[in-house]
């Protein structure tokens, strides 16, 4: 195999090595995500099993936790009892043991002390036989454990840990993003480069495959195993590694092209840094080595991990100790096995011994170890299973009453589908009839790229699996002015304050660039520096315009010109220290510099030799980016802004169709989108709008309002069946919430009539946010309010107060999506924790607006659900931990500590309260109203939900309004549930 | 008529699902190819365009295929890095023989 061909091996190695971690996103785009996203299409089943190896997490809550559940009422014991009995297929059987666990839900064979008569030895002894345990401890190196904990786990050693601070301490280094006082050298040479460098003052190898291949063959790694094992390697700091993954995926961003990284490098440095530390200990630490103790010495590797994990019996320590020491373990194996048989035999024969007398269980005790066990692996699914039927049942029984519901309204309020919009909906249609509410994905279906006058870069403003194709623009403020002006304006604005400034032409033209900081290339830009300025300029005061119509070529050739001659302007005073030079000659400069014209007399005109004019054009084309390709681009760029009208009625379309919204409008149409207020709180995005990418709606909700009021588009959506009267106006809103106030926006050209309207409609969110805050505040902390006054005073305090550490519950509690007509849940008290988009099937006969809906919005919901349900059933592997450790680390993610992992997941405060789970681990229960057979058309084209739903990753049931039956999807089938 | 020097290069035609196929380029990339065609939305789906909305959420639910002409030994190691990631991923690879005029094209220093 030539070199070539090796090294692009490893990398494929490499990548399917790091399929398995899952997304990251910075902190200040925090979006939740499956964990397990990376093993979605395996069954739910063998996924958590694989978790619990990689991540070391636990898929299910503790059987103290589940009885609690129980005891509260949120599990019918009627489905636990149903759930036992068909596990054991037997009534006496299931009872016993349920009413075993009922009354001691903290015990475990572990905790008993007990002296038995032996009875269970034979099990274990089975176990503990030697070439049992050699087979075991060969799996556990291959494929369980990495070298390093191998190693440790043989010698009581701390390699694992010195080498994951080692690299720890290098990727903090190497991956800051302008936050550090000191800058790693050689940084620009790429991550294993660098590190190369400073380790060996020279480069020993030419690249990171390389030296990963040089480490693995080192290591005496067969190569069928290399993947698994770099599986394993990459596992032990998860978030360093999927942050390095996010990075190399994303070439544009701004410091992965100036300081680039990848999991191979990661990866060969990771090995190296093991192959120094372990060399250091002088012990076995290769494969090779490791692999031939096993096969010879296996007793003496079977003690010594007994020691080393805490698994020796206790009474033997000394004496296993002194055995290791005087170097006769395989003599001593047997009677350590004996006596470790015995030892377990004792505490199970403990433990089953008192199920069989309070369950009055008529079955032998070999025959129960062997049950129970099985028991043990299905436990978890049980319980589970029973909490989701007991929360099915729940919702479909309230969706049952309300099927033959029908709605108008005099005003429409469309809200995102985020599960806290609920509360808000139904205190205001309790409040008044005239309201009509809609749940839709919080982007309205209109994915943008937003550039912020402030930012000077793009941000996506819809679900992170989506890439926006349009781009809009704030222009500075509401007058009337025609927008070239206005962009001219700026580029003068911005040009004569960077003059002042120390930074360099490169910035100062990237920053420039495009006006407005459009990626270059696509790349985000984000230099510390240039972002402060840019906040300086532009400071925040009321709402600006934004700009969604598209540009004539003409403003774009106009808006390209007028910034290729500022920056000119610019070039000419700092290179050749020339001021007011006149347009004309700047103009001969931009023609010249783009090649349109030859150079002739300008030279002589500008008063400066030939020799200097080449140079200045030169730097022109180079540094000032003035010439033909980056013309181009900035034409490209400024092409993507805004939308045509066709664009535009192709979004309010869609959105409108696929809630079922097309006729019966009323006067006003409100469009609210949500967002969230807190103080120093990195996990701020977290309480965004996740179909906004972790951002507020508002920007969303205005462009979408814009496009509807257009009276263009109005024209295109009538040719197109759809009629929106003249006196229908859209109105944008934003609902925080955090303190469940609405404010709108835009309201300016409303005619009397309609802001009229408007002051009542205002007075009744105040008073549907109030008793939603009231709601709210029960369930949190302190928050016993009596009155909604003192409800609304205490939800504001938790925005502003920056030691609240959980300024809403957010979207804890989140257990179903339900995708339907509003009428089928209108009055159903769900408390806030069901995701509801609307729709109407009678306006979808193909099907394509439910296939949207299933695989965005409803995925988007899965993956909330998952982060919530895993970062509960185990907050310290699946979770990042107490908010009260973390460390922000630049502005990627946050650290436990001074030093860790880089920790993902939500923090234990947001799905814990006093130490117990608030969040209930349900897999998202999704109801949609719509003819089976259309449903099931449906799944047959959109693969990623049929893989949700055949891999039990969901609950999905089907309404049929038709037949007026519920189908539950179970077992390869869709088969009726009797509500 | 003029004759046309032909040279004889390997041109394989990679088939794999939408959401893998920046791992193909980013391979080809450091293989050294000058170039590569890619041929989006083979499957038919997504191919309806922008009136039906179909490829909102979908993006990833297509095929794509990158077809690369390069050299023998290239052409082998592109095949040797390709063979660990179908072990574990649908897709195929065809290679074929095939002639080029313009070796520079082609060919990278």
């Amino acid at each position: 195999m030539s070199k070539l061909g090796e090294r692009l091996k490893i990398r494929s190695i490499v990548f399917l090595a790091g399929e398995a971690l899952p997304f990251f996103w910075p902190m200040r785009t925090f979006t939740s995500r499956n964990p397990l996203h990376g093993l979605r299409s395996l069954p739910f089943r063998e996924a958590v099993k694989l978790g619990e190896k990689y991540f070391k997490g636990k898929a299910f809550l503790s059987r103290e936790q589940w009885v609690e559940l129980l005891k509260k009422g949120r599990i019918k014991e009627e489905f636990v009892r149903e759930e036992f009995e068909k596990f054991f297929g037997d009534k006496e059987l299931a009872e016993g043991f349920l009413r075993f666990i009922l009354n001691n839900p903290k015990l475990s064979p572990q905790s008993v002390n007990f002296v038995g008569s032996g009875i269970l030895k034979d099990f274990f002894k089975e176990e503990l036989e030697l070439s049992r345990v050699r087979e075991r401890l060969l799996r556990i190196l291959k494929e369980e454990e990495t070298l390093s904990e191998f190693v440790d786990k043989l010698y009581g050693t701390e390699i694992t840990d010195e080498v994951n601070e080692r690299l720890i301490r290098f990727c903090a280094a190497f991956l800051d993003e302008g936050q550090a006082v000191f800058e790693l050298p050689y940084r620009e040479e790429g991550f294993f480069k660098a590190w190369q460098k400073l380790s060996y003052s020279k480069d020993v190898f030419d690249s990171s495959e390389d030296a990963l291949v040089f480490a693995l063959k080192e290591l005496g790694i067969p190569e069928e195993l290399w993947e698994e094992q770099l599986r394993l390697e990459l596992f032990k700091l998860r978030g360093w590694a999927s942050f390095i993954n996010w990075r190399s995926s994303n070439k544009f961003y701004y410091w992965q092209q100036i300081y680039p990284v990848d999991l191979v490098d990661y990866l060969a440095v990771r090995l190296l840094t093991y192959i120094d530390v372990a060399k250091e200990e002088g012990l076995p630490f290769t494969y090779k080595e490791l692999f031939r103790l096993v096969e010879e010495k296996t007793e003496e590797v079977f003690l010594r991990r007994e020691l080393n994990t805490g698994s020796v019996v206790p009474e033997l320590v000394e004496e296993v100790e002194e055995v290791l020491k005087c170097k006769n373990p395989s003599e001593y194996f047997s009677h350590y096995a004996e006596a470790k048989a015995k030892f377990l035999s004792d505490k199970w024969e403990g433990y089953l011994l008192k199920l069989k007398e309070e369950g009055k269980l008529k079955i032998d005790l070999p025959k129960l170890y062997k049950l129970y066990r099985r028991f043990e692996e299905e436990e978890g699914f049980m319980w589970l299973r029973a909490l989701e039927r007991s929360y099915e049942e729940r919702l479909l029984k309230g969706i049952k009453q309300n099927v033959d519901k029908v709605k108008k309204g005099e005003v429409q309020a469309l809200f995102c589908i985020d599960v806290r919009s609920e509360r808000f909906r139904r205190n205001l249609e309790e409040l008044s009839d005239r309201y009509q509410t809609f749940g839709i994905a919080g982007f309205f279906g209109v994915p943008v790229s937003f550039i912020e006058l402030e930012k000077g870069h793009e941000t996506y403003l819809c679900p992170v699996i989506i890439r926006p194709k349009n781009v809009v623009l704030e222009l500075m403020d509401k007058k009337l002015e025609p927008e070239i002006e206005e962009l001219h304006k700026v580029s003068e604005k911005i040009l004569k304050d960077l003059k002042n400034n120390v930074l360099t032409p490169y910035i100062t033209v990237e920053a420039i660039g495009l006006l407005f900081g459009f990626d270059m290339i696509g790349k985000t830009f984000f230099p510390l520096a240039y972002a402060k300025l840019r906040e300086k300029l532009f400071p925040k005061k009321e709402p600006r315009r934004l700009l969604i119509d598209k540009l004539t070529k003409e403003e774009a050739v106009k808006i390209v010109e007028t910034l290729q001659h500022e920056l000119i302007v610019f070039a000419l005073e700092k290179e050749l220290g020339l001021k007011s030079v006149p347009y004309y000659l700047i103009d001969r400069l931009r023609r010249i510099a783009l090649e349109e014209i030859e150079d002739g007399e300008t030279a002589k005109m500008l008063g400066i030799t030939e020799e200097r004019l080449k140079e200045f054009i030169h730097k022109l084309r180079k540094v000032y980016k003035i010439d033909r390709g980056y013309q181009q681009l900035y034409l490209e760029k400024l092409a993507k802004v805004g939308f045509t009208p066709h664009e535009k009625a192709f979004f309010v379309e869609n959105a409108l169709k696929s809630i079922g919204l097309t006729e019966n409008f009323g006067k006003l149409v409100l469009v609210i989108g949500h967002g969230s207020t807190s103080e120093n709180n990195p996990y701020e995005s977290a309480l965004d709008c996740g179909a906004c990418g972790g951002d507020n709606g508002i920007v969303n909700a205005r462009v979408f309002s814009a496009m509807a009021n257009d009276k263009k588009v109005r024209e295109i959506l009538r040719s197109r069946g759809i009629e929106i009267p003249d006196y229908t106006y859209f109105v944008p809103g934003l609902h925080n919430t955090t303190t469940d106030e609405v404010e709108f926006y835009d309201t300016e050209d409303l005619p009397e009539e309609h802001k009229k309207l408007l002051e009542e409609v205002k007075k009744d969110f105040k008073v549907a946010g109030r008793r939603t805050a009231l709601e709210r505040s029960k369930a949190m902390p302190l928050g016993d309010c009596k009155t909604e006054e003192e409800a609304e005073k205490f939800v504001k305090t938790n925005s502003v107060d920056w030691t609240q550490v959980r300024p809403e519950w957010g979207l804890s509690g989140n257990y179903a999506f339900v995708i339907g007509r509003r009428e089928l849940t209108e009055g159903l008290n769900l408390e806030g924790r069901v995701f509801l988009h609307s729709y109407d099937y009678r306006k979808d006969p193909k099907g394509l607006l439910l296939e949207t809906i299933l695989s965005g919005p409803m995925f988007v919901g899965h993956w909330i659900n998952m982060e919530y349900f895993f970062s509960t059933t185990d907050n310290e592997n699946y979770g990042s931990g107490s908010k009260v450790y973390h460390n922000v680390v630049g502005r990627i993610g946050v650290m436990t500590g001074n030093w860790s992992d880089l920790r993902m997941g939500l923090p234990s405060q947001t799905v814990f309260l006093d130490g117990k789970p608030f969040h209930e681990p349900i897999r998202l229960i999704v109801v949609v109203e719509a003819p089976l057979n259309l449903v099931q058309l449906v799944l047959k084209g959109v693969q990623v939900v049929r893989e949700l739903v055949g891999n039990q990753w969901i609950n999905f049931i089907v309404f049929d309004p038709e037949q007026k039956k519920f189908f539950k999807y179970l077992s390869g089938d869709w088969k009726e549930v009797g509500v | 008529m003029s004759q046309v020097e032909l040279h004889k290069m390997k041109k394989l035609e990679i088939i794999v699902k939408g959401e893998d196929l920046q791992f193909v380029l980013d391979l080809l990339e450091r293989a050294g190819v000058p170039g590569y065609t890619i041929i989006h939305n083979l499957s038919g789906k997504g191919s309806h365009g922008f009136h039906e909305g179909h490829l909102l959420f979908n993006e990833e639910d297509v095929l794509d295929m990158v077809v690369v002409v390069t050299d023998e030994e290239k052409s082998e190691a592109i095949l040797e890095g390709l063979l660990p990631f179908f072990n574990k991923h649908s897709g195929v690879v065809f290679v074929s023989e095939v002639m080029v005029s313009r070796l520079q094209k082609f060919k990278t220093s």
